[in-house]
């Protein structure tokens, strides 16, 4: 249900108006955050993962802005705050970390006073009781030696132990979710697991959701329990990790995945994606990622797949209510109207012909919302918070979102079997190779 | 940072000793015997020559020039010619004069220069940046004599708010001030207001941002000290210019000031007054660059701490 999300990003695009024309670097994007939970947004650089952060921050610069959808912060909607408004919720009920721990500290003030900052700033302690939350917090993200520490400049700290002071200064506040963005990318293995490890145990124990970007496949297998897949500023597939690496069923995830380097294999040539990500001014008129696919189609040229009404899969009714509002002339919503569309019925989108893929399409609409009567939590990303820390080993067993990730290709081969009540564990951008019978090989 | 102040210092009195020596060659290459000068044409040649082996100048340059750097390390630059009078008690009467002149320009432009570029970086490509950058570009390239002049003409002449020259009151000082600091204000508030806005794209700007500072809270908290550790430097490096004698603006306002001196010095071809003035701005001038270097490094922690 909405209300147990702690986060509802609802079809959030994000353009930037630019001298060449508007690039939509975040293009109806949905992503939910249950509570206590690690989101992963993974996607290769340029996709639109930090924008998309940036965007529930508040903190996207000229020329970018939110031009669409809505994130839902614990039922308040924080859209369109105002700025003193804004300021309450960063730092406090949502906060942020960044990929440069070398950069991101003020240089000229030390540490501990940074991280004080920020509880001065939302709470009404004196700077005696501050100081010392400072220190609690610096212990609890393992900074050996926090009296010493809090006067230390940031030049004097390690890369790690500068994220673990970024870290510290987000969680302060004891936020409700705290956004990293590619935290350990500038950071060596060794000091990226134990950065991963602190993030996994301050979620479970505050009970803060994280929203983990990165372009690493692995770190989202290491602390993930949600993966969201972006490529050219859309979610192309969403699942639970363990589905996700088990079944990937969309092609890009899967080139994703086989892009991870295994050290059990006599070590060729490693799997590349080929192709770049393409300029966002410049889509390809069909799929975003047809000029990369290795299972492009020909209609992968001309057609824009539309997403997964299932994005909104806890709370079908809804899909109904957003039809309406994705089939106003906003911006940018070009992909989700076909969906839409399909979904009330009205197909009087110009391009689109009437095949047979379509009507299987507007079935399957139909199934989805069919699939209302699926109770909360069975998809293992709906609010189960209580048992959080058993989930990641149970995952590793490979039970129960096994199980549900080998539903993801029968579901993408027979939509028909909608009504028998399986649900696909997995969602994003509708692949068309699924919809012609398309080879599963992986 | 003692063994930094040491070896700035160090490093500085080749410096000295290199501008006294070219002043002090200069001075004696210019054609025209300084006695003659100083007594008039129609004097017995027999008693210019005696009055100059009495003031030495009949002994070789180099043994002229160690016993200047000798007697200037006592603190004695000679006597001037015109006024008959210790060089160093000539300049330690002016110097007062150029110091309230300056202190007052500095503030002026500081305040003037800072607030306007602060305003100009949050207003940036608005109306208010452009104006205030359009008029600091004319504070930076308008010659200060020329602003000097605009100033006297405008106020003291026309309007008569305040006196055309003189330095005995406040008011009288008003003016000379500003027209030296004009240019001050005008390089402060661009460097000012370049330095803040490229502070503005760092990273932790962002982070002051995600941390729920406002806008201002980000500027004034987080990017102002940054954006400022040069500008101090800057600052530092104009007062102590300031100090060294504002030879214009004191010549258009009738200042008894330090440029005052070096302007009499020259017109009058007094040389001990004119070697006296040099070296001692040449002295402040050092000494601004060192106190700068220090501050700088005072403010900025990467350095202090020796990183
Ligand atoms: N200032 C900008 N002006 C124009 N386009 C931008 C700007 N910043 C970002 N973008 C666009 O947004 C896209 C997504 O960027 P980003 O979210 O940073 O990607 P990543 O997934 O690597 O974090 C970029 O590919 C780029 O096209
Ligand atoms: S729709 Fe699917 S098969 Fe077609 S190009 Fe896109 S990802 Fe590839
Ligand atoms: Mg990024």
């Amino acid at each position: 249900m909405s209300e147990a999300m702690v986060l509802d990003i609802k079809n959030l695009q994000s353009h930037f108006f630019t001298a060449k024309g508007e690039v939509p670097a975040v293009d109806g994007v949905s992503i939910q955050v249950p509570p206590g939970k690690i989101i992963g947004i993974v996607g290769e650089s340029g996709c639109g993962k930090s924008m998309t952060a940036m965007s529930v921050m508040g903190l996207l610069r000229y020329p970018g802005r939110v031009v669409g959808g809505s994130i839902t912060l614990e039922g308040r909607d924080i859209t369109h705050l105002s700025p003193r408004e804004l300021s309450q919720v960063r730092g406090n009920e949502i906060s942020m970390i960044f990929q440069e721990p070398m950069t991101s500290l003020n240089p000229v003030y030390p540490v501990g006073k940074q991280v004080r900052e920020a509880i001065l700033l939302h709470q009404k302690v004196s700077k005696a009781e501050a100081k010392a939350r400072v220190l609690d917090i610096f212990r609890s993200v393992g900074i050996p030696e926090p009296e010493k520490r809090y006067y230390s400049y940031p030049h004097q700290l390690s890369g790690g132990l500068r994220q673990r002071v970024m870290i510290g200064m987000a969680m302060v506040c004891r936020p409700k979710v705290m956004i990293a963005d590619e935290p350990t990318t500038a950071l060596d293995v060794t000091i990226e697991a134990q950065i991963l490890r602190l993030m996994k145990k301050l979620c479970e124990e505050q009970g803060t959701s994280i929203i983990l970007i990165t372009h690493n496949m692995g770190v989202v297998a290491e602390v993930c329990d949600y993966v969201y897949v972006m490529y050219a500023g859309k979610v192309m597939e969403q699942a639970e990790t363990f589905a996700l690496f088990e079944r990937p069923s969309h092609p890009y995830t899967q080139g994703l995945l086989k892009s991870i380097p295994k050290l059990d294999e006599k070590a060729e040539r490693l799997y590349t994606i080929e192709g770049v990500v393409p300029n966002l001014l410049h889509l390809p008129k069909g799929c975003s990622f047809c000029t990369r696919c290795d299972q492009a189609q020909e209609r992968c040229f001309v057609e824009k797949p539309g997403l997964y009404e299932a994005v909104r899969l806890n709370e079908p009714e809804v899909g109904g209510r957003e039809s309406v509002e994705l089939n106003e002339p906003a911006a940018g919503v070009r992909e989700s109207v076909g969906l839409n569309e399909m979904a009330t019925g009205s197909r009087k989108r110009a391009g689109l012909d009437e095949s047979a893929a379509g009507s299987q399409e507007s079935a399957d609409m139909q199934g989805m919302a069919g699939g209302g009567s699926r109770k909360p939590g069975e998809c293992g990303h709906a609010g189960d918070g209580e048992d959080s820390q058993g989930r990641a080993g149970q995952e590793k067993e490979g039970q129960e979102p096994g199980s549900q990730g080998r539903e993801v290709r029968e579901k993408a081969e027979t939509h028909t079997r909608r009504d028998s009540g399986q649900e696909p564990a997995s969602h994003g951008v509708r692949c068309f190779r699924y919809e012609s019978g398309g080879q599963l090989d992986e | 940072m003692l063994n930094r102040v040491l070896k700035r210092i160090a490093i500085s009195i080749p410096v000295l000793v290199g501008v006294v020596l070219a002043i002090f060659i200069m001075l004696r290459i210019v054609p025209g015997n300084p006695v003659t000068t100083m007594m008039g044409e129609h004097v017995n040649p027999a008693v210019i020559e005696k009055i100059s082996r009495e003031m030495g100048l009949d002994q070789p340059l180099y043994v002229q020039f160690f016993r200047y750097i000798a007697n200037a390390l006592r603190g004695d630059f000679g006597t001037s010619y015109r006024l008959n009078r210790n060089v160093t008690g000539i300049i330690l009467e002016a110097f007062p004069n150029t110091v309230k002149l300056s202190l007052l320009a500095a503030v002026i432009a500081w305040l003037i220069g800072i607030v306007s570029g602060i305003v100009a970086a949050i207003r940036q490509n608005k109306l208010l940046d452009r104006l205030f950058m359009g008029v600091s570009l004319m504070g930076v390239s308008m010659p200060v004599f020329m602003t000097a002049l605009v100033l006297q003409y405008v106020f003291a002449f026309k309007l008569k708010w305040f006196p055309v020259s003189g330095f005995d009151s406040f008011k009288a000082m008003v003016l000379p001030a500003i027209a030296l600091g004009w240019n001050s204000a005008g390089s402060i508030a661009r460097m000012t207001r370049s330095n803040l806005v490229e502070v503005m794209q760092n990273d932790f700007i962002r982070t002051a941002r995600a941390k729920g500072l406002r806008e201002n809270g980000v500027i004034i908290g987080h990017a102002l000290k940054n954006a400022m550790l040069p500008v101090v430097t800057m600052m530092a490096l104009q007062l102590s210019s300031m100090l060294s004698g504002a030879v214009l603006t004191e010549s258009v306002f009738g200042v008894p000031g330090i440029g005052r001196l070096a302007v009499n010095g020259i017109e009058t071809r007094d040389m001990p007054l004119l070697q006296g003035t040099v070296v001692f701005t040449t002295i402040l001038i050092i000494l601004g660059n060192l106190i700068a270097d220090l501050l700088y490094n005072v403010l900025d922690p990467r350095i202090r701490e020796g990183a």
